[in-house]
């Protein structure tokens, strides 16, 4: 593949040309309740083509070989029609040129799994919340997917790089006549298939959160102040300030540009995050980005201060800001934009009891059911949580939903923990879908937090 | 495909191939600057076997290799999913106008020129920052069977979403202009923009508190996704809808009817046939607030012995790679029957109140149960009968079986959004958590 990607590179004329093949195999096992309702495995491929023309840049995605050429040729007149009709060039930042393979390391390799093994494993998982009578029905289901990717482009980049990410997780739906609860479950990662077993106490506890919330108390809508578990302060990481990180979501929002300006104290002097897709063993590892730059850690709060941004080549260039690799596609329907790698809360000094203690008054809310953002404002939901009173775990709660606003709540984080969970199962929805986004936290205590209730 | 169809019919009782083929050209404006046009040109063909009353399924997206694609399908066999009933024979479907020959020829320029004059139009009528989505899908879907079924949809359907951002994000006001042909934007859209745009610069706040609020069609999807799951052939099948047991009786105001409607074409994405080959049907799901119907795909029709209604859709909840995904019962047209408020009577109406614009976190919270409980992404502010600010920082929240009894008033026209086409609705006493 890479002598027919470079033969194709050889004859098209631009300043800047990049092409992705990507084969991308996916493994699929699902349950509706007890019935199996799919299982199989399929393999296909595709190419993304990039060009750059006189300052206009598009890209083009093509399925059939056959079509290149047609692909070829719409690139080259989308770019030209960019060229001519912007006031704004693009120009790409430097970045080395690597020729490198790369295949992650993997405790077992899923390809060496039957499909057997994998369904009796699902299966098995499957039936922990279905012994309980209440337990109405489940979607779990097993995916795996494999991406073999070759990068070349017209710099000289040759970069193979594989990416294998597996799980096991869905939903679990309790009822009692009276109303349905749901719960997520998940496990899963990017080190092979090892993950995966002698995990059924995560799908207990699960289990057991279900049942419980058809006891649960709804949660009186109101201002609250509140301790985020690690999924959710993940999620608040990611969601409202990690996508405004992001350089391709604020290069044309000129309030979001002019707020988050790197050295502005937008924090609490506790909050520091990070992105570093270069941790090993976790689910936003990767080596290189889709233009071929290496990942690197990229320190973007420290003490509150704003210290750095996730770029691509084109939006480091236009912010005159350091590239640092975070340039991601899902497949190959995809031309690459700006993602988190693995971003988290860097750890505190507190205990979740001395964040207890700290809180006296108010609720623990645990585990994300989603989240959304607009700017400066972000919704997320909570699967379940407890009240907290005089620094005690009291009764369950249920119908938990946060709203916030993103700069005073960064002021508002009172307490940071000093145990980081990051996140085994992602699904970042920007425009595209992406399985391997990563995000934790310690659990951290938050005043003044609006919830929705039912 | 006939060839694929007859290599597949050898080694199994029945056989089933979707092709989806899609051409699809996208220009991007942000604040008023061109900044991206890209294009993708997808294949992708699906292939279902059944033997021995087990279904199996694989895709392909290079057409590459037929028999290691049937080899593939046949391997899944082994799984012992249950299989549908036969699939459908071939049927008599609707005539519908979902193509135009010079949409389907149209290039980028043609867009890029439309984004262009509808930018210039708005900078010369607001200060307030420009966003506009423009694309253009020009799609083809055929489903062919060994029961006789050849059935071949094309498609063409240009979308042009305009935004008006309020400063400090993506919040915005925007509508979808969608049509079948190459056809621009309506001015009276874009005034109905500005004016919006143009009476809630103000930033104010709202105490929690019960008041009266305007679901706008941009955010519908909210409250109709959990009235998606509960009339689901799937959910009815597996228990999980409160609506189980309940057909036949009134779930919500006399004034909501909701019906399914794929024949209608007045905009793109009519439907004569769903992604099984089931011609498809106007469905009525609530009519003067009674609950009518489910609807089913082959699968859990015939799991519940009942016909398909031709609603077998390979979707998920956010669209999905068609090829890739199994079939599964899904609403895709629903429609409002509209009132007889235009919205401005409807505003004048409120004392104090909000209009829900977009919303933020619809996908959170107790689906399966009718819950909501989303942030508001804008919300305007309405004071005695006119719109005054937008509304920061609050969440709506309720269930549709709840909100869905207070219905004061259904505006008199129908606009395309996310999933259906939609009016506008009016509740009184929707809960607000604000300051």
């Amino acid at each position: 593949m890479l002598t027919r990607l470079k033969q194709l590179l050889s004859r098209i004329d631009a300043d800047y040309v990049d092409i992705r093949h990507e084969t991308k195999t996916e493994t699929a096992i699902a349950f509706s309740g007890a019935e199996l309702t799919e299982i199989g495995s399929n393999t296909t491929d595709g190419f993304v083509l990039r060009l750059l023309k006189n300052g206009g840049f598009s890209a083009v995605s093509v399925t059939r070989e056959d079509q290149l050429d047609r692909a070829l040729e719409t690139a080259q007149r989308n770019a030209r029609l960019l060229a001519t009709r912007t006031d704004k060039k693009v120009s790409l930042a430097a970045t080395a040129v690597v020729r490198d393979a790369i295949k992650p390391q993997l405790t077992e390799d899923p390809r060496q799994i039957s499909l057997d093994e994998k369904l009796a494993l699902t299966q098995r998982y499957n039936q922990i919340p279905l012994c309980e009578e209440k337990v109405i029905t489940t979607a779990i289901s097993y995916t795996e997917v494999i991406r073999e990717k070759t990068l070349v482009t017209s710099e000289g980049t040759e970069i193979q790089e594989e990416l294998v990410t597996s799980r096991i997780g869905g939903g679990i739906t309790t009822g009692d006549g009276t109303s349905l609860q749901s719960v997520r479950v998940g496990v899963g990662g990017s080190t092979g298939f090892g993950l995966l077993r002698n995990v059924d106490e995560q799908f207990e506890i699960k289990t057991r959160i279900a049942l419980d919330l058809l006891q649960a108390k709804p949660v009186t809508a109101g201002s609250y102040n509140v301790i985020l578990n690690p999924s959710l302060a993940g999620v608040f990481t990611h969601e409202a300030f990690g996508h405004f990180s992001e350089a391709d979501l604020i290069e044309d929002a000129p309030s979001m540009r002019a707020r988050m300006q790197i050295g502005a104290m937008l924090g609490t002097e506790i909050l520091s995050i990070k992105d570093d897709p270069t941790l090993p063993d976790q689910l936003g590892h990767y080596r290189y980005d889709d233009e071929g730059v290496a990942a690197r850690p990229v320190q973007l709060m420290q003490n509150g201060v704003l210290r750095g941004r996730l770029h691509s080549r084109r939006t480091a260039a236009a912010f005159g800001e350091p590239i640092s690799g975070h340039c991601v596609a899902e497949d190959y329907r995809y031309a690459p934009i700006i993602r988190m790698g693995t971003i988290f809360i860097e750890p505190g000094a507190h205990s979740l009891d001395d964040l207890l203690q700290q809180l006296d008054n108010g609720l623990y809310v645990l585990d994300a059911m989603g989240g959304q953002t607009s700017g400066e404002n972000f919704t997320f939901g909570a699967q379940y949580g407890y009240e907290v009173k005089n620094g005690s775990i009291q009764g369950m709660v249920r119908d938990i939903n946060i709203s916030g606003n993103l700069y005073s709540t960064l002021q508002s984080i009172q307490s940071v923990g000093d145990q980081v969970v990051l996140s085994k199962i992602g699904g970042c929805g920007k425009g595209q879908t992406n399985i391997r986004s990563c995000h934790g936290a310690p659990p951290i205590l938050v005043n003044n937090v609006v919830l929705g209730g039912v | 495909m006939e060839n694929l169809l007859k290599l597949a019919a050898i080694e199994c009782d029945r056989a089933e191939v979707y092709v989806h083929e899609q051409t699809s050209h996208s220009v991007t404006i942000e604040d008023g600057h061109l900044k991206d046009i890209t294009s993708t040109l997808l294949q992708g063909l699906s292939l279902r076997v059944v033997r021995d009353g087990f279904i199996g399924m694989a895709y392909t997206k290079n057409m590459r290799d037929p028999e290691l694609l049937v080899k593939n399908a046949l391997s899944a066999l082994r799984g012992k999913v249950s299989a549908p009933g036969d699939f459908p024979a071939a049927g008599k479907t609707a005539s519908l106008k979902t193509w135009d020959e010079q949409l389907s020829q149209a290039a980028t320029d043609d867009l890029a020129s439309e984004c262009d004059r509808i930018c210039r139009f708005l900078t010369s009528r607001t200060e307030g920052q420009i966003n506009i989505m423009g694309n253009i899908d020009v799609t083809s879907v055929r489903v062919l069977n060994t029961s006789g079924t050849d059935l071949l949809q094309k498609s063409t359907w240009l979308e042009i979403s305009p935004e008006l951002l309020f400063p400090g994000g993506y919040s915005a006001i925007s509508r979808a202009h969608e049509t079948v042909g190459l056809e621009p934007v309506p001015d009276h859209m874009l005034y109905g923009l500005l004016k919006m745009y143009n009476c809630s610069k103000e930033v104010a706040t709202l105490s929690s508190g019960k008041y009266p609020v305007i679901f706008l069609p941009e955010c519908m999807y909210t409250l109709m996704w959990r009235l998606k799951s509960a009339t689901n052939g799937r959910n009815i099948y597996l228990g999980n809808s409160p609506l189980g047991d309940r057909l036949g009786e009134k779930i919500f105001a006399e004034q909501m009817t909701i019906s399914d409607d794929p024949l209608d074409d007045r905009f793109p994405g009519a439907r004569s046939f769903d992604d099984e080959g089931t011609p498809t049907q106007v469905l009525p799901v609530v009519q003067d607030g009674v609950l009518k119907h489910f609807h089913y795909d082959l699968t859990y029709g015939h799991k519940l012995q009942q016909a398909s209604t031709g609603h077998g859709y390979r979707t998920v909840m956010w669209g999905g790679d068609a090829v890739t995904l199994t079939p599964i019962p899904a609403l895709q047209h629903l429609t409002v029957v509209p009132g007889s408020q235009s919205l401005e009577a409807m505003i004048r109406s409120i004392d104090k109140g909000i209009i829900v614009c977009g919303a933020m976190g619809a996908h959170s919270g107790n689906i399966p149960n009718g819950d909501f409980s989303i942030g508001v992404s804008p919300g305007l502010l309405i004071e005695k009968g006119a719109i005054a600010a937008q509304v920061k920082d609050v969440m709506v929240a309720g269930n549709i079986y709840d909100i869905f009894q207070r219905v004061t008033a259904i505006e008199d026209q129908v606009h395309p959004a996310w999933g259906g086409v939609y009016p506008a609705i009016l509740f009184d006493d929707v809960s607000i958590a604000g300051q």
